[in-house]
């Protein structure tokens, strides 16, 4: 079960790398979360351990409904939600993630757990799609990927206590509330979410 | 118990913020409230003296001298912020620039801003200093954004993307720097103090990865070169108030929780060239931020390049590691976060009366502004120190530690960034203050009276310091050189 | 009696096949919902075009009279050299390679028929089948690697017998279905890269490339596109989820792995189905896009099965 739940998370981080509507990366990004919060019930069921079962829960109600609620939210405005001229393109975004994720495979070879690969695979997946795209809601989701990268790390690595568990998820939470808040600004002040527009402070 | 005062304070004035619809209300509340924050902090200091250390909620809270000194730096800035902040908030809601929400919103955020900011001054819990930085980035993402135009939400924006990728590879850092620790994993680990007794051994190379992360990671909320690219705009487009408290503690702080890693890992042995990464680092901040100085075309911009310097300093003397150094490293954080608040500050007035942030605008202010002209040429001999200010001292003892332990070159760039930085602000700052061509009438200007109160705090701050850092300061920044050299 | 088995197998994925296309019918037309027409009507379909006689073109040449027939004898060849529902380790045929070169016999000849007819539109469909299998080529035989190196071996009755021997699902495994089941799409003009039910030539793939043959061409054609099909849905399922299937030569396990290929059948149809009903056609220069991904997505199985 647990593998089939890793595959789905790798389908889902190459497959957001290429797509262009932010509504299609919103439903991505929620896919992703759910299928991490199902994985800590998984776990939670293997190990027996209840604070699985906690971290499942609040990944669930934040980054399931809440954080994708924002998103939606934050977009309400924004005319155009297809990106037409990114950095790294079409088939191109595809391969160079097809082909990050082997390298990072190939120097990870010898760890033998699949969440940790898994964790550092999305962490170079959504730093991908911060620096290939210009719009600011794709930079978003990019960064919301790494904190589910980091997420998945922190799970197969240590076992924090449930409070500092919440702090982080918490801390998440409001991150993407202020962010949602500032694309909405932003997109009032500038009529546009393109991050070009975006480097009047030069040197 | 100091601390729970501490707490009771922080909310009453943030329910007082939210509750009260009186700006002045609130205002003297937060001048207030920072006040007695100052009041308990100096007595936290004292009981810290006698005892050597105290906890307090079980082992939740740990205050030794390293963290004293930087809860007396977090609150006598954030009095001279405060104070500064009651005429600054109050011009712009009178000018109708912005609404009573907003002005509401910017007191409520800078009380959130300065209990994070003790929250992890006071952490014993390395995930709780972690959650404590990230706070601080969501409190203050609005505060740059303050005016939304459109420079300052791009400000705003580079800030939030580059600051929080930074505390996500910083938390990936503390994940490797628990797991490296060898053994199975319980709450308690997660305790400064259990690990500074940990004997069971680290694997080295994880933990070596690990404190890069952190380095990494965390150094980019502190603005070490090249992760610094946020600060310059940041600062520059924040309200002057802010930029105060940020430049002065807030970098000061992220220093402060690699520092609490490096005491670590520095138990492990065959770990001493870690200090290599602060003494590159340092340099590459120090040679980027000196280089940018000189072409600078806006005063703000200039100052917070001044930032990222003084950082490379701080960091070039934590990394020479003697006892010289890392003494000097302390006692310049007190002086550049007393010294850049007054600059910041300074700046604000100017900006207040001018209306633009171009030094080729601005000219004769020995004219049009004399009060604020004298502070300004105090804050730049601090900054650059000259004696006799502290900062002149702080940075000749980290000169001497490099040349003591052979390490030339970097004690030549530093030499070299320290005569460049001098050269820059001086050149600047004396255009902008001496210039007089003669073109139009300088007269006065009627702003100049202005919130020349926190000004005067902070030059009688810097004299304090720069007077008694010998005699009174001795034996708190020694005990936490104490600290960190082990 | 083992080999009586294998011909019956191989016989009763042939005579399915027009079945199995009724039954997409049905499932969109109970998506989409109006009343379909029934299942079998493929079979009255097909016997309806051997009944007509056929037209040809003065300008078309041999091979549009040898290209049908030559179609519908390589698809029947591959038909009967997959594993169905009964697996003991055929030692005659099998080998991978062989088996899509005859789906290529196919593709080649049908790209042929479309250039011969001597229309625009033929030729036009020919040029888009070609540029969409010229990208997909690669994918395939990043799946045949990837099948290869975890079972070591490029028959594709071995390979089912290893893959039903591992334990469980393997992240490999299933990130290279996912692979091939574009490829599936991709290569069988199903949605979202061509649409089978248009009637507009400018969007045609396929349809295009027989758009000029009539009567029993035509009906071979068809037939021939339809075992194509099944051929790669069948690879798909004994490939990837072997499950049920059985070695043994006894009726109970041969009936009860039966059941469980067409459960599986069926399951794939209804998923074509609801892709077919929910997605528009992809442009035709984005589906380098798609197929790209699916490189992606084979190269990563590869690389995590090798480590």
């Amino acid at each position: 079960m647990i593998e089939i739940l890793i595959s789905v998370i790798l389908i889902s981080a190459i497959a957001m790398s290429g797509f262009r509507r932010a509504r299609m990366l919103n439903r991505g990004f929620a896919l992703q979360s759910l299928t991490i919060a199902l994985l800590c019930l998984a776990k939670g069921y293997q190990t027996g351990e209840y604070h699985y079962y906690i971290l499942f829960l609040l990944t669930l109600i934040t980054k399931v409904v809440i954080i994708p609620l924002i998103i939606s939210r934050s977009m309400v405005h924004s005319k155009l939600e297809r990106e037409t001229d990114m950095i790294l393109s079409g088939s191109w975004s595809y391969i160079v993630t097809g082909i990050a994720v082997a390298l990072s495979f190939i120097f990870l070879g010898n760890f033998s757990d699949y969440l940790f690969r898994v964790g550092c695979i999305l962490i170079i997946t959504g730093a991908i799609l911060m620096m290939g795209r210009k719009k600011a809601i794709t930079q978003m989701i990019g960064l919301l990927t790494m904190e589910n990268g980091v997420v998945l790390f922190e799970i197969s690595m240590v076992k924090m206590g449930s409070i500092i568990e919440f702090g982080i998820v918490f801390e998440m939470l409001i991150l993407a509330m202020i962010m949602g808040i500032m694309i909405f600004n932003i997109n009032k002040t500038f009529d546009t979410l393109n991050t070009d527009y975006l480097s009047n402070l030069k040197e | 118990m100091h601390i729970n005062l501490m707490i009771a304070v922080f909310i009453a004035a943030i329910s007082v913020s939210i509750i009260i619809k009186n700006i002045d209300v609130i205002s003297y509340v937060n001048i207030l409230g920072t006040v007695l924050l100052l009041i308990l902090s100096v007595l936290i200091g004292f009981d810290v003296a006698d005892r050597g250390h105290i906890f307090h909620f079980g082992t939740a809270v740990y205050i030794d001298s390293l963290s004293q000194i930087q809860l007396l730096i977090i609150t006598t800035v954030s009095v001279m912020t405060a104070l500064y902040s009651h005429k600054y908030i109050k011009g712009e809601y009178e000018e109708n620039i912005i609404s009573l929400t907003k002005a509401k919103v910017y007191f409520v955020l800078f009380q959130v801003f300065e209990f994070s900011m003790i929250f992890l001054c006071m952490s014993n819990n390395i995930m709780g200093m972690w959650i404590g930085l990230e706070a601080t980035t969501l409190a203050t993402a609005f505060l740059i954004g303050f005016s939304n135009s459109k420079l300052s939400l791009e400000a705003a924006w580079k800030y939030i993307i580059i600051c929080s990728v930074g505390l996500a590879m910083g938390l990936v850092g503390i994940i490797l720097f628990i797991y490296s620790l060898n053994s199975e994993i319980n709450t308690s680990m997660l305790q400064w103090t259990y690990l500074l007794s940990w004997d069971k051994g680290f694997s080295k190379k994880v933990l070596m990865v690990a404190f890069t992360f952190i380095f990494v990671g965390i150094g980019t909320k502190a603005g070490i070169a090249p992760m610094h690219t946020w600060l310059s705009d940041g600062h520059s487009e924040a309200p002057s108030p802010i930029s105060a408290m940020m430049s002065g503690i807030l970098i000061n702080l992220a220093l402060y929780v690699i520092i609490r890693f490096y005491i670590i890992i520095r138990l492990a042995d065959g770990l001493q060239n870690m200090r290599y990464l602060f003494i590159v680092f340092g340099c590459l901040s120090l040679i980027i931020s000196t280089f940018s100085i000189l072409k600078q075309t806006n005063y703000k911009r200039l100052l917070a390049f001044s930032s990222v310097e003084n950082i490379g300093i701080m960091s070039l003397g934590f990394g020479f590691g003697g006892v010289l150094g890392v003494y000097g490293a302390l006692l310049h954080s007190i002086v550049h976060a007393y010294g850049k608040s007054l600059l910041f500050l300074v700046s604000g007035n100017i900006l207040n009366a001018y209306q633009t942030k171009r030094i080729g605008k601005i000219k004769c202010l020995i004219r049009t502004m004399p009060v604020n002209s004298v502070f300004l040429i105090i804050g730049i001999l601090v900054i650059t120190g000259t004696p006799p200010a502290a900062s002149f001292f702080s940075e000749l003892k980290i000169l001497q530690n490099g040349f003591n332990n052979g390490e030339y070159l970097p004690a030549a760039i530093l030499a070299f960034s320290l005569l460049i930085a001098f050269a820059g602000f001086v050149v600047t700052f004396m255009k902008m203050i001496f210039l007089n061509d003669g073109a139009e009438e300088y007269v006065r200007l009627e702003k100049d009276k202005e919130n020349i109160l926190p000004l005067v705090v902070a030059v009688a701050l810097i004299v304090l310091i720069s007077a008694t850092f010998s005699s009174l300061l001795n034996p708190l920044i020694n005990s936490a050189v104490e600290i960190i050299c082990g | 009696m083992k080999y009586v088995i294998y011909i019956i197998q191989s016989l009763m994925l042939l005579l399915l096949t027009p079945l199995f296309m009724g039954i997409i019918k049905n499932l969109k037309a109970s998506i989409r919902g109006y009343e379909a027409c029934p299942v079998l009507q493929p079979y009255y379909n097909i016997a309806k075009l051997f009944e007509k006689g056929r037209v040809l073109s003065k300008s078309s040449s041999i091979i549009t009279l040898i290209a049908p027939t030559l179609c519908l004898c390589a698809c029947v060849t591959a038909a009967f050299m997959v594993p169905v529902f009964f697996n003991d380790g055929n030692p005659f045929v099998g080998n991978l390679f062989i088996i899509i070169f005859l789906l290529g016999i196919v593709k080649f000849f049908i790209t042929l028929t479309g250039l011969d007819s001597a229309s625009a539109f033929g030729g036009m469909g020919s040029s888009r089948e070609l540029f969409i299998s010229m990208i997909a080529e690669p994918v395939m035989f990043l799946t045949v690697a990837f099948l290869y190196m975890e079972t070591k071996s490029l028959n594709i009755f071995a390979i089912n017998t290893a893959v039903a021997g591992m334990a469980g699902f393997d992240v490999a495994n299933c990130i290279a279905a996912m692979g091939f089941a574009v490829l599936l799409v991709a290569e069988n003009a199903r949605m979202p890269v061509d649409n089978p039910e248009t009637h507009l030539e400018l969007t045609m793939i396929h349809e295009a490339m027989i758009l000029d043959t009539s009567g029993r061409d035509l009906a071979l054609m068809e037939l021939s596109s339809w075992i194509k099909l099944m051929v790669f849905v069948t690879i798909f399922i004994n490939c990837f989820f072997p499950m049920g299937m059985t070695g043994a030569v006894a009726f109970v396990p041969v009936i009860l792995s039966f059941i469980a290929y067409i459960l599986k059948v069926l399951v794939i149809l209804a998923v074509i189905s609801l892709v077919e009903c929910s997605m528009a056609k992809f442009r035709l220069f984005r589906v380098p896009e798609l197929l790209s991904a699916a490189f992606s997505l084979s190269l990563v199985a590869i690389v995590i099965n090798f480590f």
